[in-house]
């Protein structure tokens, strides 16, 4: 999975769960969700991506898009290293 | 030419089927359910929520489990308070939901309780609107001897719903509750916990919180009962699945508890009668069913013909059938009809488990004894086209009639038949049960229940009449009597008997009737006017004419009072 395809994929989740279209969305804009939507932000991209957050995450500090598919792409890698085992 | 409203009705039927994968999912997904948008009418629903712990992680996936019952859900949430001082939620509340994390007390589960009580006497005593009061525990045992307690130490105020959040705890385990998002969430529960409870929420505690049960389920046979076309494939090559299964177990399990089934299939009366026969394996027997419709007609007209026969209201059915098309063309032919696409039997049986206004509501004695009384109607209609007036038809059926004053231990029956009754209901006051609590214990105030019985069957409290006293005058406010009740020219003894004693009570002379004019009650309206030529000049009735009235019937009938001796 490209970098690239896990953007757009978290840009469908936002769109559904903030229901506007967030394709013309700035990766770096702040504030386009509250307190609120960030909940089922996170929960939706978990259902999505097949992924659980940990509290190392840094989830707080997840403002804008690009930081999400950077959390996303970091989550994935170590549940596939996970997988992958010693 | 189908009209703009029942082209809109088919629409919504349609798209509400389109909703059900999703709402009725064995596993809710929270990004499919948030991407539900309601394409139907909805009422508003202002909750106001009391709480000290979050309820944002379950908030936006209940909205949408709220619109497939109807509703647009507002709310009021308060801040974090363990006091649970009721800071939030004026009078414009619908409702008030009550979410405690309980870990954050010290109290014993038993101070707890004791506590919650307080508080909620405190509100109860402030509002009347139902409370839904949902509890997290520390473990599902704990939760469900809280809940218990609770929903006896309640009791007594009337219209306070204590969900059994612990049933959720015990399924899901360890899993409940999650420390991984406990600090996004500010919420104990996992997401899947949050979801469930959502779903519970939304389908179940808050619509039997508010909206009358739905009394009949018409249900389809080929494709929602089993797999195959009995006309097609006989009795005996019909596939039973294990979801088939699981409907007719839940149908059959409705059917127990007094909401009645009708059976509406197009097919041959005897190929049906053949197929109950010889299927040993249906859970579902022929017995179950309240009343048959069979034929070639539209599933509108059949459930019309069994609405008239069951004395229920068309739109107090849902309509369970695998073909979308009748689905659609039910819906547009029968305002207010609740519908449910039975496209795969896992999730039809998923679905009657959690159907608005079918679940969450009390176990009603009143509606199993109604299902049983039913069966008896064509008994005594029988009987009463053979005997030669309605006196000896009277006397023949050995009516009695048992009138208790203040009832505190019928508290919910009589609030079920000021909000359930439609055709003879005099005020449609709608009393909510915590209205109904504070008028059973008012000095001022008298309501008299009536209970029937019969030599064919025993109808149980088919009346509640709502009195109090205005200066010299004694004012009812409202009138109730059951539709089973009905037909029988019974109104007079249940009303002058009654009114009677409640003036006698209270040490009135005349009475004074509330009458609202509603869609469906015209019988009672029609029995109102028929005293409108003894009607003092102030609109006031003499209790002699009461007198009179009751004389005239209790020749043929026997009248007595709770705690009489036979």
């Amino acid at each position: 999975v490209t970098s690239a395809e896990t953007e757009a994929k978290v840009r469908d989740v936002l769109g559904t769960v903030l229901d506007r279209s967030m394709e013309q969305a700035g990766a770096d804009t702040v504030g386009l969700w509250d307190s609120l939507d960030w909940i089922n932000i996170l929960f939706a991209l978990e259902e999505a991506f097949g992924i659980e957050f940990g509290e190392n995450d840094g989830l707080d500090s997840l403002a804008d898009i690009k930081g999400l598919v950077n959390a996303v792409e970091r989550r994935l890698s170590a549940q596939a290293g996970d997988r992958a085992g010693p | 030419m189908v009209s703009q409203e029942a082209g809109d009705a088919a629409a919504s039927a349609v798209a509400r089927a389109g909703w059900q994968g999703t709402v009725f999912a064995a596993e809710p997904s929270r990004l499919a359910v948030l991407s539900l948008k309601p394409a139907w009418p909805l009422s508003p629903l202002r909750i106001a929520i009391h709480r000290n712990s979050g309820v944002e992680i379950f908030s936006a996936p209940l909205s949408r489990f709220l619109a497939f019952a109807g509703y647009l859900a507002e709310y009021d949430i308060g801040d974090f308070d363990d006091s649970l001082s009721f800071g939030t939620g004026g009078p414009d509340a619908t409702i008030d939901l009550v979410w405690l994390d309980a870990a954050r007390y010290s109290l014993s589960p038993t101070d707890l309780v004791d506590w919650l009580v307080e508080r909620l006497t405190v509100r109860r005593h402030a509002h009347a609107h139902p409370i839904l009061v949902g509890i997290l525990a520390s473990d599902s045992e704990t939760g469900a001897d809280i809940e218990s307690a609770l929903i006896a130490a309640t009791h007594g105020l009337g219209g306070i719903v204590v969900c059994d959040v612990s049933r959720t705890a015990g399924i899901l385990g360890p899993s409940f509750y999650s420390e991984r998002t406990g600090a996004v969430t500010a919420s104990p529960l996992s997401n899947r916990a949050a979801l469930l409870l959502a779903r519970l929420l939304g389908l179940e505690w808050l619509p039997a919180a508010l909206l009358p049960r739905i009394k009949a389920i018409a249900v389809d046979l080929d494709g929602t009962l089993y797999e195959g076309v009995l006309g097609e494939d006989g009795p005996l090559g019909l596939v039973v699945a294990h979801g088939h299964t699981a409907v007719q177990a839940s149908l059959h399990a409705y059917a127990q508890s007094g909401v009645l089934l009708v059976l509406t299939s197009k097919n041959a009366a005897a190929d049906v009668e053949d197929l109950f026969a010889r299927r040993t394996d249906f859970t579902l027997q022929l017995s179950d069913f309240a009343d048959l419709q069979i034929g070639w007609v539209e599933k509108a007209a059949s459930i019309e013909r069994a609405a008239e026969r069951l004395r229920i209201a068309p739109d107090a059915f849902l309509l369970v059938d695998d073909n979308l098309g009748e689905i659609a063309a039910t819906s547009a032919a029968i305002s207010g009809l609740r519908t449910l696409f039975a496209a795969d039997p896992l999730e039809t049986s998923r679905a009657l488990s959690l159907y608005p206004g079918l679940v969450g509501y009390p176990a009603s004695e009143a509606d199993a004894v109604r299902a049983k009384d039913l069966a008896t109607v064509a008994l005594r209609d029988r009987g009463a086209a053979s005997t030669r007036n309605d006196a000896d038809y009277l006397r023949s059926l050995g009516v009695r009639l048992t009138l208790a004053e203040d009832p505190f231990d019928q508290l919910g029956r009589l609030h079920e038949l000021s909000i359930k009754t439609n055709q003879f209901n005099t005020a449609l006051a709608r009393f909510s049960e915590a209205e109904v609590a504070q008028r059973l214990v008012a000095p001022d105030c008298r309501v008299v229940s009536v209970a029937l019985a019969d030599r064919l069957s025993d109808s149980g409290v088919i009346a509640a009449i709502q009195t109090r006293r205005d200066g010299p005058v004694l004012l009812v406010d409202e009138i109730a009597i059951s539709c089973r009740a009905l037909g029988r020219g019974l109104e007079d003894a249940i009303i002058a008997a009654a009114l009677l004693h409640a003036a006698q009570e209270l040490g009135v002379s005349r009475v004074r009737l509330v009458v609202i004019d509603g869609p469906r009650n015209e019988p009672a309206r029609t029995w109102v006017e028929g005293l409108s030529e003894n009607l003092l000049a102030d609109g006031s009735l003499p209790l002699e004419i009461l007198e009179s009235r009751l004389r005239r019937v209790s020749e043929v009938i026997s009248i007595g009072w709770t705690g009489d001796m036979a």
